[in-house]
């Protein structure tokens, strides 16, 4: 009986392992384990047998069906994740649905206004052609300045200019408006001069002006190193020096120490410079631009700084060349 | 402004390292741009002695020579004329690496044997331009490696010196910049000695615009080339040598500042100098050898009968230095910077001399440089210095003071700094109190000194005293306070928002340039080529107007992708467009623009059309749905920017909203694209105007819709915009939505018809619509449709399944 246990075993296993799909696994398990099998005869027959060898033959009988039953079991497993004939090939690739990209600069732009807008800064814009009042008169570049010579500002006409920096847009809204003021401006500026990797005619900068009764350098620092750990990250490093633009005194350059090299020097920062990255021009807005826009310098005090939003965007992402922004080249694009 | 780090030493004492230095400067305003640390010489490049120089058997020009390098006596084959015996030369050893990478192997020379090489400089790479060999100057120690001659001396630093600091656009103005870092004394001019009993000419100012003129004499002088110290100072700063009396003004001028004239004073006639207003219909020809003509608005140094020089900007051919002259009268003055400016426009002449003095040099000044220069003569020119010296100053002004309080101050830099502090701090900058603090607001006066042309309101000595204390020691503050009052630049986020939808449709955003080449006649404005604006000063064809639409520069960008292997460009440009009307400024609009071209991705499901017309259309009116704006029409619209009838205008009340095409074949061509290309271009500002301020929620309907499908046949030429309108208008107030699912044209309805099938939906609010009403509103729609566009039911009318509510 023992015997005809085991030869059972390997027969109804064998079975089992070679159903190829559902219904060949069916008949073998009624076959085998099924109320007419073999198997379930001779567990019926138990009671018939001597109580000797109704211990060896049952122990055995019954250790065959729950091995019988695990093997359906994996039969049934291995039959049901099978790649079946006319079903679905789940590893196809889904359907192409085209992604745009928004420009790299856009993105930069939005991250810039949302970080302003957190520290309580409004948006303003003003107009890309432009007059000399706006965009040198009022802030104390008068004629004969260097920054308003035909080499480097687009004439349109005798008063008439592309403006070569957003600063304008500081003069508008301060003419239409009483301080306190706490803006950010930011847009398209131009400026006539030769394109090579880190030049080009048109860019954009981000212009910020904040002026109230009692404004200092101070806040310019603490709100530039805010923006600067939000939009490059907490533990950006910043270095604060002394500079000079016509509108503002005292003016102040902003470096952030370079990340490409941790500040060793590399050929990102220059080799001398300590690792420093120029990324921001800053001071405090000078009496005569105050006097321009009839703001009494005695009463009010206010910061201004300027960024160029595509030099921003080349350090933080390791965009080599300006002109990519510019050319629309879709494999550029796909990058953001 | 390029310096050498020894000709900074000579001035002040240098922090031990070049980082060091350069961050002290960068500190106080002026980043080192770089620094250069000059070649670095083989060490078997060694100090040699020539002892012997005789004639090679082979050839004319070549010597054999002898030199005694310490250790042995090397034979060497040398190729230069000035190889003397005596001389202490720089010889590269067998083995030894030269600059520019070439390793000195054991050659035979004409059938000589050569055991290393006399080098020259420009060989060792210290000069572009010396011939011959390289003579040492001294006796340095026979054998010692060459580099230990050069020192660290010989670093360049390139400094970066904002255009208000003038003064340290000179190596001795940055070196006293330096020295104030670590309150150290700028070191002493050496003394000057004068013996020489010539006499001076005679000056006579006759005009204001020359503030202070001085003029010495030194005779004797022998021009010839300058010492190695003077050249190599000027060649590693950009300057090209040319002969010693020549090179000594231009190294004053780098080192003080100030321009220097030496006139031949043989060519002074009647000894006397004169500086007045050109004459009309005097001339004068240049060093440079131009003839220019003068008038009333020019100042000239002449002498008793005619200009000799342009005040402040070129000196005259006649009365220059050359390689006869013995005896030079040294002139130094400081010009008006006005009259400079104006003349050198005038003549159409930009030099160095003239943009220091429109600058403004330091009058204090230009009595020292005077005396360094005829120093630096008798040095190098063996020239000996007049006693006599004119120094006419009718211009000198009094120092600028400036009022400081210590109030204002602290509430600029957001920093206390005390009484002591501000003055000892200005004092380290020379900025010297004149008056003590006094009064309730604190405030003392300070005076500038004349080289610090910059220091005119408190703002500048705050300034001062910020860089003095340093920038990083002003604390750091943020606070929010928002800005209310300013009319909401609604623009910046709708226009992102629009965007981010486009991309969301697969399109890539891009930027191109405003400004543009020639513009084609297709987008040109309705008013033509008058209402473009043209760039007066343009650089290139290319760059010469203001895009009056953004179609050309998205087709050049799409046909430049398709060239380098994309099969499919979808583009969105958000920009302004440009008009030159009304004045001054013109006008600026918002435009944002879709480009469509090529072939789609094949693994697309539904496939694509080969007309891709209404897909763009789909996705323009899916984005005008995303901003709430449901409520559209669209009618023909042509502009010269489509294919001939392809045009249309999508529009909201009276707003034209978008319009769209395909782009006309000949503006696509025009930008190099061959293929067909759909564009659209939506109206920045009529879509602003035309969101809604906020969505109203709408109650959901209790009832279900009844539903009917329409199919009809009209003639061809019959549009889905009046069919859609007729069944609107006649479909009663029970009609809730009109679609349509299919358009059908074929040869069993004959050519000039075709079908047009509708799914209506009719819907009740306060009831369950019955089959019978939901008919006779079908019934007038049927009638309406017949004599509105001569429609004809095709088929009967489907009901189908009514809609859950």
């Amino acid at each position: 009986m023992i015997e005809r246990l085991d030869a059972l075993e390997a027969e109804a296993a064998r079975a089992l392992d070679a159903a190829r799909d559902a219904a060949a696994l069916e008949e073998a398990r009624v076959r085998h384990l099924g109320r007419k099998s073999e198997l379930t005869q001779i567990l019926r027959g138990l009671k018939d047998l001597s109580a000797a060898e109704r211990a060896s033959v049952g122990a055995r009988a019954n250790r065959l069906r729950e091995t019988l039953e695990r093997c359906y079991e994996e039969a049934r497993a291995r039959l049901e994740t099978a790649p079946t004939v006319g079903a679905r090939d789940v590893t196809l690739p889904g359907r192409s649905i085209p992604r745009g990209h928004e420009h790299l600069i856009s993105q930069v732009l939005g991250e810039i206004r949302t970080i302003f807008l957190g520290m309580g800064f409004a948006l303003a814009e003003g107009p890309e052609v432009e007059d000399n009042r706006h965009n040198f008169d009022a802030l104390n570049m008068p004629e004969g300045h260097p920054a308003r010579a035909t080499t480097d500002t687009f004439y349109l006409g005798p008063d008439v200019l592309l403006r070569p920096h957003t600063s304008s847009v500081q003069i508008r809204v301060m003419e239409s408006h009483k301080p306190p003021v706490r803006i950010i401006c930011p847009g398209r500026a131009y400026r006539n001069e030769a394109v090579d990797a880190t030049h080009h005619f048109e860019f954009h900068q981000v212009e910020g002006l904040y002026v109230d009764e009692d404004v200092s350098l101070a806040d310019l620092k603490g709100t530039l190193d805010r923006f600067l750990k939000e939009f490059f990250g907490p533990e950006t490093e910043l270095r604060f020096s002394p500079s000079y633009f016509p509108f503002v005194e005292p003016g102040a350059q902003v470096e952030i120490r370079c990340f490409f090299c941790g500040g060793k020097g590399c050929s990102v920062c220059g080799p001398l410079s300590g690792g420093w990255l120029e990324v921001l021009g800053a001071g405090m807005v000078h009496p005569n631009v105050f006097r321009a826009v009839g703001y009494d310098p005695e009463r009010w005090t206010g910061f201004a700084f300027g960024a160029g939003i595509e030099r921003l965007a080349m350090l933080r992402h390791g965009v080599p060349d300006i002109r990519l922004f510019y050319e629309g080249d879709v494999r550029f694009l796909h990058q953001f | 402004m390029k310096v050498t780090w020894g000709w900074l030493a000579d001035w002040v004492d240098l922090p031990p390292t070049p980082e060091a230095l350069a961050h002290a400067l960068a500190m106080r305003g002026f980043p080192v741009a770089s620094i250069e640390q000059r070649i670095t010489l083989d060490p078997a490049i060694i100090v040699g002695r020539v002892l012997e120089v005789s004639p090679h058997p082979n050839a004319d020009r070549l010597r054999l020579c002898v030199v005694d390098v310490g250790s042995a006596k090397l034979s060497i084959v040398c190729g230069a004329s000035n190889v003397a015996g005596g001389q202490s030369v720089a010889v590269a050893q067998i083995g030894a690496r030269l600059p520019d990478g070439t390793k000195l192997r054991k050659t035979k020379i004409r059938g000589v044997e050569s055991e290393g090489m006399i080098c020259s400089e420009r060989e060792l790479g210290l000069s572009q331009e010396a011939e011959g060999i390289w003579v040492l100057p001294d006796s340095p120690p026979l054998g010692s490696p060459v580099q230990e001659l050069l020192g660290a001396g010989d670093a360049i630093l390139d400094v970066e010196i904002t255009s208000n600091r003038t003064d340290c656009m000179a190596v001795r103005g940055l070196a006293r910049e330096i020295a104030s870092i670590g309150r150290r004394a700028l070191k002493p001019v050496p003394a000057l000695r004068a013996s020489g009993k010539a006499a001076v000419p005679r000056v006579t100012i006759e005009d204001s615009g020359c503030r202070r003129y001085m003029a010495r004499v030194v005779e004797n002088v022998r021009i010839a080339a300058s010492p190695d110290w003077l050249r190599q100072r000027l060649e590693a700063t950009g300057f090209r040598s040319i002969n010693n009396v020549v090179d000594v003004t231009n190294y004053v001028l780098r080192t003080h500042g100030q321009p220097i004239h030496a006139f031949d004073a043989s060519k002074v006639g009647g000894k006397e100098i004169v500086v007045r207003r050109a004459r009309a219909g005097e001339g004068l020809t240049l060093l440079d050898g131009r003839n220019v003509a003068l008038s009333p608005d020019v100042l000239v140094i002449a002498d008793g009968s005619r200009p000799m020089a342009l005040a402040g900007i070129m000196g005259g051919l006649d009365s220059g230095v050359t390689d006869q002259t013995s005896t030079v009268v040294l002139e130094s003055a400081e010009f008006s910077p006005e009259l400079t400016k104006a003349a050198a426009r005038k003549l159409g002449l930009d030099t160095d001399a003239s943009q220091r003095f429109i600058q403004g040099v330091d009058p204090e000044g230009v009595a020292l440089a005077l005396d360094e220069t005829a120093r630096l003569l008798a040095e190098v020119a063996s020239g000996v210095v007049s006693r006599a010296v004119v120094d006419l100053w009718p211009g000198k002004e009094p120092p600028t003071r400036v009022r400081l309080r210590r109030g204002r101050l602290i509430r600029l830099l957001g920093m206390d700094v005390d009484r002591a502090a501000i003055t000892n701090g200005l004092m380290s900058l020379e900025i010297r109190q004149t008056k003590p603090w006094h009064g309730e607001d604190e405030s003392a006066e300070f005076g500038a000194p004349s080289f610090r042309k910059d220091l005119g309101i408190e703002e500048d000595l705050i300034e001062e005293v910020a860089r003095v204390q340093g920038y990083d020691l002003i604390p750091s503050l943020v606070r929010s306070r928002g800005m209310t009052g300013l009319p909401e630049v609604q623009g910046s986020h709708l226009v992102r928002h629009m965007v981010q939808v486009l991309c969301g449709f697969g399109f890539d955003e891009l930027l191109t340039n405003a400004l543009v080449g020639e513009v084609p006649a297709e987008v040109l404005p309705p008013g033509g080529t008058a209402e473009l604006w043209e760039i007066q000063n343009p650089k290139s064809r290319e760059l010469k107007h203001l895009r009056p639409s953004l179609l050309p520069g998205l087709l050049q960008v799409a046909a430049r992708n398709l060239r380098h292997g994309a099969t499919e460009v979808r583009l969105v440009e958000a920009g302004k467009i440009f008009q030159a009307s009304p004045p001054p400024l013109g006008s600026e609009r918002r435009e944002i623009g879709l480009l469509l071209v090529g072939t789609p991705d094949p693994w697309i499901q539904p496939r694509a059309d080969q007309d891709r017309y209404l897909e763009l259309k789909g996705v323009v009116e899916a984005c005008l749905e995303a901003l709430g704006i449901d409520s559209r029409k669209s009618a023909p619209y042509h502009e010269t920017c489509w294919a001939s009838g392809s045009g249309a205008a999508i529009e909201s009340g009276r707003k034209r909203l978008a319009r769209l095409g395909q782009v006309a074949p000949k503006l696509a061509a025009a930008a190099g694209l061959e293929r067909p290309a759909w564009a659209a271009v939506l109206d920045f500002t009529a879509i602003a105007d035309a969101v809604p301020s906020r969505r109203r929620f709408q109650p959901l309907p209790k009832y279900p819709a009844v539903k009917r499908d329409l199919a009809i046949l009209v003639d061809r030429a019959a549009s889905h915009g009046e069919v859609e309108e007729t069944i609107r208008r006649s479909g009663g107030r029970l009609l809730e939505s009109v679609k349509l699912f299919d358009v059908f044209e074929g040869e069993q309805l004959g050519s000039d018809k075709k079908s047009l099938a509708y799914a209506l939906e009719f819907r009740s609010p306060d009831r369950t619509l019955q089959d019978r009403e939901v008919d006779e509103a079908v019934q007038d729609i049927v009638r309406a449709l017949g004599s509105a566009v001569g429609a004809t039911l095709r088929g009967g009318v489907e009901s189908t399944a009514a809609g859950r509510p």
